[in-house]
């Protein structure tokens, strides 16, 4: 579904639409908050809501990708503004100031894939060498198992438990900031 | 494919999974109902504030469309009848109209007066036409007092019973 039908079907109220948006974009833009709100998970996931609640009720009717994006871009620093508002009126919070506005998103996704490649430096070099065969050498978890010896259900476990220390390991570089 | 595209996707196929090991929206099915539902109430609202909107603004119009050939309610309320004020019998010389109903008042005199005085603050066509002269000549009115606009008084004698209405 292209842009233009998306967000006029959103407006109708059109289930579809919404569907389509919804997949489309609700994880690109979780990951933009990730790095916006410093890899606080938490924060992440209430101004997500908050932003996509603001979609539905405000979206114009856009033509281009781009202008879609950049419109969510908007409403997603507005949310987060809003919500450091929020929690420093609360004397007990600990949040930390939002991103700057003007950070764009291409900066924020270098950021994350600085962090992925440091992530997967940081692995020992058996693991390292496991993920790099899957991921950039397309091998099969069917071969791999096999040139390491060990079973498919074993190496499955391995391999997502790699990507959860990476994915630790992301966070905390972003709350490092 | 080139290389650096294929290693972007590579990239990002790994940032992907690396990512799903987490919270990920697109499998929060919860939050997807809670949005989708946000979105169908707004368009609900969307909805009926346009149909009111238009069905105000057709009103508006329809009215202003028939205002100018439009007959009296049928069900409106019939105005009452004018309530019917006394008036003295002529008996001199009529100088001005019942219909007219003017308010007047007789100003005391003292019971040897012969005179008989009449106050009132309208002025009435007929009186309005007369000149004080034909007043005077008709009889009876022995004065008129008063100018045009202010209170009059007339004067008319008692022997001749009326009232003389302005």
């Amino acid at each position: 579904m292209d842009v233009r039908a998306m967000t006029r079907g959103i407006r109708e109220g059109r289930e579809d639409a919404f569907d389509a948006f919804y997949s489309g974009y609700a994880d690109r833009m979780y990951r933009y908050l990730l790095v916006s709100s410093k890899g606080d998970e938490e924060r992440g996931r209430d101004v997500l809501q908050d932003a996509l609640l603001r979609v539905v009720r405000h979206l114009p009717p856009l033509d281009a990708p781009e202008d879609l994006w950049r419109y969510l871009v908007t409403i997603m620093r507005s949310s987060l503004v809003d919500q450091f508002r929020r929690r420093s009126r609360n004397p007990g919070s600990n949040v930390a100031s939002p991103e700057p506005v003007d950070r764009p998103e291409e900066r924020a996704n270098d950021r994350m894939y600085a962090l992925l490649d440091d992530a997967l430096a940081a692995l020992p070099i058996d693991d390292r060498r496991i993920l790099e065969q899957h991921y950039f050498q397309g091998a099969s978890q069917a071969e791999i198992a096999g040139r390491n010896e060990s079973s498919l259900k074993g190496l499955a476990m391995r391999l997502s438990r790699l990507r959860r220390r990476m994915r630790d390991f992301i966070l905390e570089g972003l709350r490092r900031e | 494919m080139s290389d650096p595209l294929r290693d972007a996707l590579r990239r990002n196929a790994l940032m992907t999974d690396v990512l799903a090991e987490g919270y990920l929206p697109s499998t929060d099915s919860a939050l997807q109902t809670r949005i989708g539902e946000a979105m169908r109430g707004v368009a609900r609202r969307r909805r009926r504030h346009r149909y009111v909107l238009g069905a105000g603004l057709a009103a508006a119009l329809a009215v202003a469309l028939t205002m100018p050939s439009r007959a009296p309610l049928p069900g409106a309320p019939a105005l009452p009848p004018p309530v019917p004020v006394a008036t003295p019998a002529p008996t001199f010389l009529i100088v001005t109209t019942a219909a007219a109903a003017p308010v007047f008042e007789t100003v005391s005199t003292s019971t040897a007066s012969f005179l008989e005085v009449v106050r009132t603050a309208q002025l009435i066509g007929p009186l309005e036409r007369l000149r004080d002269e034909e007043l005077l000549a008709t009889g009876g009115v022995m004065g008129l007092v008063g100018h045009p606009g202010g209170v009059r008084r007339v004067i008319v004698t008692t022997h001749v019973q009326h009232r003389f209405l302005e």
